[in-house]
């Protein structure tokens, strides 16, 4: 099997586990993900989930006229009202991942203002040194910056690192970076919410 | 609470083997794989196991509690060891009505943790948890034939409720078992009031084609299993049907004295059960046949039977049987002799024949006589399995018709319609009677019309 082969069934995972830990109604959030082969890039398919699910978030909206034409492998927008956030995947199928890989995630999360991103690799897990670095370094998967220089805007990133097993179609976690689990993950995006949605959010 | 699928995984394998003793720091989480996971018969699979409690288990709940987990495998035994500050766990099971204590699968009640399940997702994830602790894969898990694969929840202890959510969470995602066998007299020793050892636990059995389509695994070694097991199926899919869609499979079931098993739980304790769905049915399943159940139930007489339907013993021990009796010694019986050609040929004229009748429909059904004549010529030949005739009753019998057709067995006949002992100077059985309409009299119906209380008659019964 090829890299891409995955993208279907770990689309479908990290939908689903989306959906179920951040609003079981669906009523409050909205979560899409979509994988590159339905989308070629992270333009066009934030155009096709717009118009496909007849998105009005307007930042996302703006957001997306300026996005990238990156080849992402998987991403997935979670929308609260007039907010989103934006998780992008890149999967692996390696003997075991490194900080090369990793790079890669932090330069199309940089690129892109993603919130977040995961480093999956399929089947198997991390390099030694990656690990080292990973557990030394905790501040590599946290990432800080401001976009444009005097605005005083920052844009936060953090990352994770998990593996996908094919043959249960499971995500398993490695501990590494800051991305511990999906569902930390989904409660951290519900409680980056504006406080008095979230109050909503959790009143439902 | 919401529950998220990370945590309904943890509490499926929790709920489904975890151990809790009195160190608020460290518990353990049992993996009945017995034979299935044993290192010196599957050296691949139990590898397979290792690494996934190591990388799969261990950290999803690092991640989540915080809690460290390890493998321990004894001969026949798997266990995942937690350690860790608990307090997160208990304080969220507290929520959710279950106090982590001892061998949770024998206690804990999960309406609440099912109520909680809030998605599709949720509950697969809860499943998968169940499915990797107490889901049975093995080979001997099929319906008849390797084309009917079954994934089977199989719980020990007494636990009704618990068996009842897990099958009726199962319903509602259209998973319907194939089979759900209740841990009671009525089900594991159905013809045999003196077997004791009816403690077998529940069996929840779903066909695997259909878990496999919407559930999952979190173990590899489950999910190769399961393809395996699939995998000889030969393309023959299986679908499951609607509980009340099934047709209701009836046989007679003996009255069993450990009907009022301290063991059992109310409304079970004290109840006769016709078939594994009178269960549900009084349990209150929204999924069970109620109504068919109730009418089944107005002709319960046909259906009950206050004496052993079969029993295999020592001649001694069946006189001991029936000395002991309160209804028994006071019975007389006369001695009669029939060579065993003579029963064959009775039975292979007509297989339904009651023997001694005394009314319609009442008498010793041939079937068991004939059964019963197995057992103790096999028994002479050193031919058992147990008390089960070890390869073909059939030929073991024509074989004997054909070698000694004169040989002689006592039966020793009631002077009421009741049991019938036959035997040979060693060995005995006893064969109870038919007899619907007195038996009719000998059961009560209570609890909404679905309790069945039957009773051992007495003489006065026969007298009226």
């Amino acid at each position: 099997m090829k890299e891409v082969d995955f993208y279907p069934e770990i689309t479908k995972e990290l939908e689903g586990l989306f959906r179920s830990n951040i609003d079981p109604s669906g009523k409050t959030y909205q979560c899409y993900f979509i994988n590159n082969l339905d989308c070629v890039n992270l333009k066009k398919g934030l155009d096709i989930l717009i118009e496909k699910y007849s998105i009005k978030c307007s930042s996302l909206i703006n957001f997306a006229k300026d996005a990238p034409a990156i080849k992402i492998d998987i991403f997935g927008i979670i929308i609260f009202g007039d907010s989103f956030k934006l998780l992008i995947c890149e999967i692996k199928y390696l003997g075991a991942v490194g900080l090369t890989e990793l790079s890669q995630l932090i330069g199309y999360c940089i690129a892109s203002d993603a919130h977040y991103g995961i480093l999956i690799n399929v089947d198997a897990s991390e390099s030694t040194d990656l690990v080292k670095m990973l557990v030394l370094k905790k501040a590599i998967c946290d990432i800080v910056r401001t976009p444009k220089a005097g605005s005083g805007d920052t844009i936060e990133t953090k990352l994770g690192v998990m593996n996908w097993q094919h043959d249960t179609k499971n995500l398993v976690y490695s501990n590494l970076g800051e991305i511990r689990s999906i569902s930390a993950l989904c409660n951290e995006m519900e409680m980056s919410l504006p406080i008095e949605e979230l109050k909503n959010a959790k009143g439902k | 609470m919401s529950i998220n699928t990370d945590q309904a995984y943890i509490y499926g394998l929790i709920i489904g083997g975890g151990l809790f003793g009195n160190d608020s720091n460290s518990f353990v989480i049992q993996l009945p794989y017995k034979k299935w996971g044993s290192f010196e018969k599957n050296p691949a699979r139990a590898g397979e196991i290792a690494k996934s409690i190591v990388g799969c288990v261990k950290p999803l709940f690092e991640s989540i509690y915080g809690i460290t987990c390890s493998y321990e495998m004894n001969p026949g035994k798997w266990f995942i060891s937690c350690v860790g500050n608990t307090s997160q766990l208990r304080k969220e099971f507290a929520d959710l009505g279950i106090g982590l204590t001892t061998e949770l699968r024998k206690t804990a009640k999960i309406e609440k943790l099912i109520d909680n399940l809030d998605t599709d997702v949720a509950k697969n994830r809860f499943l998968a948890g169940l499915a990797d602790t107490i889901g049975s894969l093995a080979e001997s898990q099929r319906r008849f034939t390797n084309k009917f694969a079954i994934i089977s929840f199989e719980f020990n202890g007494f636990n009704y409720d618990l068996a009842y959510r897990v099958c009726r969470l199962l319903a509602s995602l259209g998973l319907y078992p194939d089979q759900i066998e209740w841990n009671h007299p009525n089900q594991q020793a159905g013809q045999d009031p003196y077997y004791d050892d009816w403690k077998k636990g529940f069996k929840v059995r779903v066909p695997l084609d259909e878990y496999a389509a919407f559930g999952k695994f979190a173990f590899s070694a489950k999910a190769h299993a399961a393809k395996d097991v699939i995998a000889k199926q030969n393309g023959q899919v299986n679908h499951s049907i609607p509980c009340d869609e099934k047709p209701i499979s009836l046989s007679n079931v003996c009255v069993h004295p450990a009907e009022n098993s301290s063991y059992l739980p109310a409304p079970i304790k004290g109840g006769h059960f016709v078939c594994q769905k009178h269960y549900c049915a009084l349990i209150g399943c929204p999924f069970a046949p109620t109504e068919k159940i109730k009418t089944i139930l107005k002709t319960a007489g046909e259906h009950v039977v206050p004496f052993p339907i079969i029993h295999k013993d020592t001649l001694a021990n069946a006189n001991e049987i029936v000395s002991a009796d309160d209804f028994y010694k006071t019975l007389s019986f006369r001695n009669d002799s029939y060579s065993l050609k003579t029963i064959i040929d009775i039975f292979q004229q007509n297989q339904r024949y009651l023997m001694f009748s005394a009314g319609p429909e009442s008498g010793y059904p041939i079937n068991y006589v004939v059964q019963g004549l197995a057992y103790l010529i096999a028994s002479e030949k050193g031919l058992l399995n147990g008390k089960r005739v070890s390869g073909s009753q059939t030929e073991l019998l024509a074989k004997a018709v054909a070698e000694k057709p004169d040989q002689m067995f006592t039966f020793k006949v009631p002077d009421l319609l009741s049991i019938l002992v036959i035997c040979d100077d060693k060995n005995a059985v006893i064969v109870g009677a038919e007899n619907p309409s007195l038996y009719a009299k000998l059961v009560t119906i209570t609890e909404n019309g679905l309790k069945l209380i039957a009773r051992k008659p007495t003489r006065g019964d026969y007298q009226e």
